[in-house]
């Protein structure tokens, strides 16, 4: 039976005064299992070890992390298709500060999401039943609502390293075109004029992280692309409007 | 409470989509920091006299290693203006923002930057 190594970012605020990289060596399981089932086994062995999961099905978004470098939904990323020379490195997402383990403080990615306004706005009287849409405009939101807010974009996103109080973030800012695309919703101008600053949206520069890492398998690079474009367009009604 | 925070780069994987972003960045401060200035203090040089001139270009011609510091100037310039291009058609959705087709054109501009520096080897050695 061959052993697998797994070393395992541990940091516990009240015993340690850096993180360290701790290695175990457990038995390679018969059959593939997930990345997340891994950590079960480990902690098995070691009740201190440190993670947040929830529904273990890719569904909640509670156990992203880093695994062999590249972020991911522990739950759903087979160990089979990261392990490298019967290795597995596996550490919190990057960027964000670490409470304990795996564990990160998320408020800062939260904070970006309630900046964008994640909330329908309407102000016109609501109709008996509900808001329609046709088929058509409805279609525009797919892609866009199935985030889970893991945080596996942002945090692979180095210009959310370097300012997540400053750029909203991949993740942020899918919601916010989820919402620049809706009919429904009746702020377009205010929302843009909310992200024209040099750094909520232009602080993308469209190197992909986030795409590549997205367990859903969304595209927070291209929402951005259409958001710079409706920036542009924004910029052109009021000049045309307003004057220069 | 300070926290650490875990950005050790060597162990975070980037796609080559970020890998020709971040170069194009690098050569983009290259140029501007060793590249232009180079570049202005040669041709100042060269525009001084006719006897500059004459100095400036035996000693071009003699010396490999001359011409292998100016190939790699431009080597340099010519990534910056490539990656560029390509940055610049996909901010104008000329280049469709999926994962695939960004990761092939990432591998077409390396291809085409290759060629392109083999040609200008061969012009300037």
């Amino acid at each position: 039976m061959s052993s697998l190594e797994v070393n395992l970012y541990r940091y516990n605020p009240e015993t340690d005064k850096f993180p360290y990289m701790k290695t175990y060596n457990i038995e390679k399981p018969s059959r593939d299992i997930m990345v997340l089932d891994l950590l079960h086994l480990l902690k098995e062995g070691d009740e201190s070890i440190s993670y947040r999961r929830s529904c273990r099905e890719g569904v909640c978004g509670s156990d992203g992390m880093n695994i062999n470098g590249k972020n991911g939904l522990a739950c759903i990323t087979p160990i089979s298709s990261v392990i490298k020379k019967n290795k597995i490195d596996l550490r919190p997402l990057p960027g964000l500060p670490v409470i304990r383990d795996l564990v990160v403080d998320m408020s800062e990615f939260y904070a970006q999401y309630e900046k964008i306004k994640p909330f329908l706005q309407n102000d016109t009287t609501a109709p008996e039943q509900e808001r329609l849409q046709s088929p058509a405009d409805r279609d525009k939101l797919d892609g866009l609502y199935e985030c889970i807010l893991c945080a596996c974009c942002s945090t692979s996103c180095p210009s959310f390293w370097w300012n997540p109080d400053k750029f909203v973030g991949p993740a942020a800012l899918l919601q916010a075109y989820r919402f620049l695309a809706d009919t429904r919703d009746l702020k377009a101008e205010e929302r843009l004029e909310d992200l024209s600053d040099p750094f909520s949206v232009y602080r993308c520069h469209g190197i992909m992280n986030c795409v590549s890492v997205c367990p859903k398998s969304l595209n927070p690079n291209k929402a951005i692309g259409e958001i710079k474009s409706m920036l542009l367009k924004n910029k052109e009604n009021i000049i045309a409007r307003d004057g220069a | 409470m300070k926290r650490p925070v875990n950005i050790n780069l060597l162990k975070i994987k980037l796609p080559l989509t970020a890998l020709l972003s971040i170069t194009h960045r690098l050569s983009g401060m290259f140029i501007f920091f060793i590249v232009m200035p180079v570049s202005v203090i040669s041709l100042s040089f060269l525009l001084e006299s006719s006897a500059s001139y004459e100095l400036f270009k035996e000693n071009y011609n003699s010396s490999i290693s001359l011409k292998i510091i100016f190939l790699s100037l431009i080597i340099i310039f010519k990534y910056h203006i490539f990656t560029g291009v390509r940055h610049m058609l996909m901010d104008f959705h000329l280049i469709s923002e999926s994962l695939a087709s960004s990761y092939r054109s990432s591998q077409i501009t390396l291809i085409l930057f290759l060629a392109d520096s083999l040609l200008t080897a061969v012009v300037i050695l």
